[in-house]
């Protein structure tokens, strides 16, 4: 039971690690990873590199580029996760949505094309 | 497994599996078969957009706060006091003053001293306006005082300055710096406004004394900042700090403010968006044009002499420097029609948007010091999305600002007790 379970867990994130990008899940993925970075950068306390913004070098060494580019990226890390990560969840939910109804309406006309041909054939 | 379904890149690997995740894959293609790529291309881009078109207008939701709620009425506000308590930290805990300025005095060793005068400044009028702080304010502001003053004694007025400032010699002899002194009379000021203190009195009067001197031998009543460098930021402190003596010591120097106010409407005016400048010679000529990170404390402090002009050039740079979108606030730093230099004390600019450090975080200033809500609370907006905020045991601080940048928002939230109770005691002598 618990290893259906956990079989069940990795293929679902499986699937999801190799959604393509123009799908609900790859992009509820990606916004997932974005989350995940974010939270990473927050907890190893880069947050305070972000002092370069103010020309203010987080070590007071003007020569530590290291930091530099830590700062950087929490900076653009954080833009990511505030503007960019929330759009993919709802452009996910609402493509999610509209695959649906797309795929309800073919599947719609494959089925009474079926039974067309089911019913010609006497079955 | 269903006829016509296959592994496709329409999301739907694994379509045969059984329950939830098949059931799931297969609705995302139907009967399988997949969706043509320019159709999920439409989709996807069409999700997107409405995604943003709802997203990007709320997000400032999440940040902002009311303009009532940042300058917190009368009292102080939470905000405020979260930023209060860090600064008192700094200055109550040695070893965390000494690790701030050093990273501080690394980029640039003004910072040390405004960082200074910003928290005087805030604390008085924290003092004012909740009397149960009133001890804790006065030692502190004695304390950054005094070792203000020692350091500029030991070390001299160029330990607070830019290394520039020795290139070439002041034209005043013995030199000064108007920063510096109009900066610690202003200081030396709130002090007295709260309680009076007969050993700062003394070094009130004296700097308002050397400072009028030093302004009256220029041609526009502006003094040195740096060598041959006038700064409508420091002359309008200094002028700031002179009214303040008047209602402290019963002086009148109202022609000689009156007399620079004419100057600099006639002399000092930007033609093209009729702001000061920020920087100018002795003799009168304009270096730069009108400047975010100068003009907002600026009007601030002619709002202690002559309201109306203040309040016009406060406009006038929301104006021309004032932008929002969705909800945030920021400041440029150069109006659209004159752009001029980046220096350290403008801070970065974000491309495209032109939002600059410097006068955006003055700009609270300028916003609070004139009842501008909607624009103080798009700024407030901003800093909380973009200045990084780190709550920590009561106290804040913003990863993305310094010690000074804290300071000049401390004070953003605090001020007007000591400019109201200047006003109001119009003449009085103590």
């Amino acid at each position: 039971m618990r290893s259906q379970a956990m079989h069940t867990a990795l293929g679902f994130l499986k699937r999801t690690v190799r959604a393509p990008v123009l799908s609900s899940r790859g992009l509820a993925a990606r916004a997932a990873l974005i989350a995940v970075v974010y939270g990473v950068l927050h907890l190893v306390g880069l947050r305070e590199y972000t002092s370069i913004l103010s020309g203010t070098l987080p070590t007071g060494d003007p020569n530590d580029y290291l930091a530099m580019v830590l700062g950087v990226a929490y900076v653009l890390v954080h833009l990511a996760f505030f503007l960019v990560a929330p759009v993919l969840v709802l452009a996910a939910g609402m493509l999610y949505g509209l695959e649906y109804l797309l795929a309800r309406s073919r599947s719609g006309e494959r089925g009474g094309r079926g039974d067309d041909r089911t019913n010609g054939s006497g079955a | 497994m269903i006829a016509g379904e296959h592994a496709s890149d329409a999301g739907t690997t694994g379509p045969g599996s059984a329950g939830p995740a098949g059931r799931a894959d297969r609705a995302l293609s139907g009967t399988g078969a997949a969706l043509p790529f320019r159709v999920r291309l439409g989709l996807a881009a069409a999700s997107l957009l409405v995604g943003a078109a709802i997203w990007f207008p709320s997000v400032h939701l999440f940040f902002g706060d009311d303009a009532e709620e940042i300058v917190g009425g009368r009292g102080v506000s939470p905000w405020a006091r979260a930023l209060a308590e860090r600064h008192l930290a700094l200055w109550e805990e040695p070893e965390l003053r000494a690790e701030e300025l050093r990273r501080m005095r690394a980029s640039n060793a003004e910072w040390d001293f405004m960082g200074r005068s910003f928290l005087v400044w805030s604390l008085g009028n924290m003092a004012l306006r909740d009397p149960p702080l009133r001890a804790r304010c006065l030692a502190v502001m004695d304390t950054i005082i005094d070792d203000t003053l020692l350091v500029e004694h030991e070390r001299g007025m160029f330990h607070f300055l830019m290394t520039y400032a020795t290139e070439r010699g002041f034209l005043a002899s013995p030199a000064r710096s108007l920063f510096i002194d109009g900066e610690i009379a202003l200081m030396l000021a709130h002090r007295r406004v709260v309680e009076e203190k007969p050993a700062y009195a003394a070094e009130h009067r004296e700097r308002v004394r050397v400072m009028i001197a030093q302004m009256e031998q220029s041609r526009v009543l502006c003094a040195e900042s740096y060598p041959d460098e006038c700064w409508m930021f420091c002359n309008s402190v200094a002028l700031a700090a002179i009214r303040m003596a008047d209602h402290l010591d019963g002086t009148d120097h109202s022609a000689f403010i009156g007399k620079w106010l004419a100057t600099v409407k006639a002399k000092l005016v930007h033609e093209g968006t009729g702001i000061l400048v920020s920087s100018l010679t002795v003799d009168g000529y304009h270096q730069d044009g009108p400047e975010g990170s100068s003009i907002w404390m600026a009007s601030h402090c002619l709002a202690l002499v002559d309201e109306e002009f203040a309040r016009d050039q406060y406009e006038r740079a929301r104006k021309e420097l004032g932008r929002d979108l969705c909800g945030f606030a920021w400041a440029r730093e150069w109006p659209p029609s004159c752009v001029g230099a980046q220096d350290i004390d403008s801070g970065p600019t974000v491309p495209l948007f032109e939002a600059n450090a410097g006068s955006s975080g003055l700009a609270f200033v300028g916003a609070a010091a004139f009842g501008d809500g909607d624009f103080l609370s798009g700024l407030h907006a901003s800093i909380e999305f973009a200045g990084f905020p780190l709550r920590r045991r009561g106290r804040l601080k913003y990863c993305a600002s310094n010690q000074v940048g804290d300071a000049v928002l401390l004070y953003a939230a605090v001020l007007g007790p000591v400019w109201e109770k200047v006003k109001a005691g119009r003449g009085e002598a103590r």
